[in-house]
């Protein structure tokens, strides 16, 4: 409906012009979509998310005159909520929460391995179980396609931790997925 | 596919929705961005905001000052220039009830036909110009007639002037005149014949406009507000009196007024009905210029002042009352156009169109969102009907 109403163009230009409705608009377009990826880091934490999402709304509506319309604007929202997220997930210290134990060397890493066939629920509650240290470098890397050199200057660790946690982030997803479908 | 890959898919095909507290909040974010933003202007450029109020305040105070003012000088010339004035005016009825009768030049019996019958020439009749106005009323014993005449037209034994009837107190008018001698009939004479009080109820049906910004972008086609016309009821008592011959003085006290403000909007994902219900408690004072020849058209103008008693504000049937969100009184200017109809001697009915226009921001604001920023007035259109019968 609010596509064939207003176009991307009118409704940054609203924004920009602080309509209440435009705002609204925007809002609605977006949110299930950034709520998703806000439960992506927050976990099991619902309340977190929900806090990431009204905090990241906040400032796309008041920084939206510096939006320069290069590139899309679902990418530049996303990438307001992703900082917002990982501003607040940093308050509880990244370092306090990774993965301490080793992960075995025998679990096989299939790459091509089908997941498709468990539920779709699942995989956000194996990830939601990950420290949240790992959470969000496991989300950095996959929702928001950064390198470990990029993970690394965002949280201020060095590239090795960001690679390791990965890893067995990817490891004990992995294992609990399996354990789940028996 | 990869397992970062299937988890990237599931997120961004998430399904759930937030809650709307979280939009909720947003809002109070912006809208506080909103205070913050206009706290600050308005700091930069002090008195700015004020100006239209001062002169919105002299110009009632004006306003107020000019029409009493007139109301007493004519009230003043009416008195002094006694029955003159009357029977140039047409209004009979106020012969009985005037200190004196000092005006009139002439008084004659009428025609043979109508040996009861008094006519009384006018002080600067015109020659040859006959008029003949029914005296209606219970004070009076007989049919009686104030007319101008030309002398020729007189009879013969016209009385010396001054020689004016007694009346007495019971018997019934005669509605009738004569043509004789210039005499007319009843029905043919024009009359205001309503010198003394009058009340009566009234009923009033407006289309209510709230000026604000969200009716004024609700009526721009770009928006996503919808501004609807919005109509609302009047019901209360008038109270009225000619003071002179072209001018009345008139009271309205409306018990219920209501002011409604409907939109189409869209809210939570959705298009909705929303409103505002306003309902105010009216006094009206309004002065009024009758004008073209028979005086049954005219022109109001006054002031009005409202008290709030109820406010509601509505979205999709949910009602919720916003009370403390306006100020309890109101105040703005009456103008607009009334025609009135005698339908006897003792029943007056009024039917008129009225422009009412709000000078108080109605809207009483809050700690975060304070009144300047959402400045509110009513402009309204009524039409209306009276019916009101003479006291005295």
């Amino acid at each position: 409906m609010t596509k064939d109403l207003y176009s991307e163009e009118e409704i940054i230009n609203g924004c920009i012009r602080n309509d209440r409705q435009l705002q609204e608009v925007l809002y609605r377009k977006y949110a299930r979509k950034m709520y998703g990826v806000c439960m992506g880091y927050a976990g099991k934490n619902r309340d977190m998310a929900q806090d990431m999402l009204q905090e990241a709304f906040i400032k796309v509506f008041r920084n939206i005159k510096q939006y320069g319309r290069k590139g899309a604007l679902e990418g530049w929202i996303r990438r307001i909520v992703a900082n917002t997220a990982i501003d607040m997930l940093r308050k509880q210290s990244v370092h306090q929460n990774l993965i301490q134990e080793e992960v075995p060397e025998s679990i096989s890493d299939p790459d091509n391995e089908v997941f498709s066939s468990m539920a779709g629920k699942d995989i956000l509650t194996q990830v939601a179980r990950l420290p949240e240290g790992a959470r969000i470098i496991f989300n950095l890397y996959a929702l928001e396609g950064f390198s470990h050199k990029e993970i690394a200057e965002q949280l201020d660790i060095s590239t090795g931790t960001s690679k390791s946690q990965f890893s067995r982030a990817r490891h004990l997803l992995k294992e609990w997925l399996r354990e789940q479908t028996g | 596919m990869k397992i970062e890959e299937w988890y990237k898919e599931r997120i961004e095909s998430n399904t759930e929705d937030p809650p709307e507290k979280v939009w909720e909040e947003v809002q109070n974010a912006l809208d506080l961005d909103l205070v913050w933003n206009a706290l600050s202007t308005e700091l930069e450029t002090p008195g700015k905001n004020r100006k239209p109020i001062y002169w919105a305040m002299a110009a009632s105070v004006l306003l107020l000052i000019a029409s009493l003012g007139m109301m007493l000088f004519f009230a003043d010339v009416f008195r002094s220039s006694g029955t003159d004035s009357v029977a140039s005016a047409h209004r009979p009825l106020m012969i009985s009830r005037l200190p004196s009768i000092t005006g009139i030049q002439t008084a004659l019996p009428a025609s043979p036909a109508y040996p009861h019958a008094t006519i009384v020439r006018k002080k600067h009749a015109h020659p040859g110009y006959h008029d003949l106005i029914p005296v209606a009323s219970p004070h009076f014993s007989m049919p009686a007639f104030i007319a101008s005449a030309s002398t020729a037209s007189l009879p013969a034994n016209t009385p010396a002037p001054g020689a004016f009837p007694v009346y007495g107190d019971d018997a019934e008018p005669s509605p009738v005149g004569a043509r004789d001698g210039g005499l007319l009939l009843a029905s043919e004479v024009e009359t205001t014949p309503w010198p003394g009080w009058y009340v009566g109820l009234s009923v009033q049906y407006a289309n209510t406009w709230m000026r604000n910004e969200k009716t004024i972008i609700g009526l721009q086609n770009t928006s996503l507000v919808d501004s609807r016309p919005s109509f609302g009821r009047s019901l209360g008592f008038v109270a009225g009196k000619q003071v002179a011959e072209r001018f009345d003085v008139k009271i309205a006290f409306d018990i219920i007024s209501e002011k409604r403000q409907s939109y189409n909007e869209y809210l939570h994902g959705k298009f909705v009905s929303t409103g505002l219900d306003m309902d105010y408690t009216k006094l009206s004072l309004m002065a009024g210029y009758r004008f073209l020849h028979n005086k049954r058209h005219m022109m109001v103008f006054g002031m009005y002042a409202g008290y709030l008693t109820n406010a509601e504000y509505t979205v999709d049937g949910n009602r919720e009352n916003v009370l403390h969100d306006f100020q309890k009184t109101d105040y703005g200017l009456v103008s607009g156009y009334e025609y009135t109809h005698a339908l006897n001697r003792n029943f007056l009915l009024a039917t008129g169109v009225y422009a009412h226009y709000g000078l108080t921001n109605v809207f009483a604001g809050g700690e975060q969102f304070p009144a300047y920023l959402n400045r509110t007035n009513f402009l309204s259109f009524h039409f209306g009907v009276s019916l009101g019968y003479l006291m005295d």
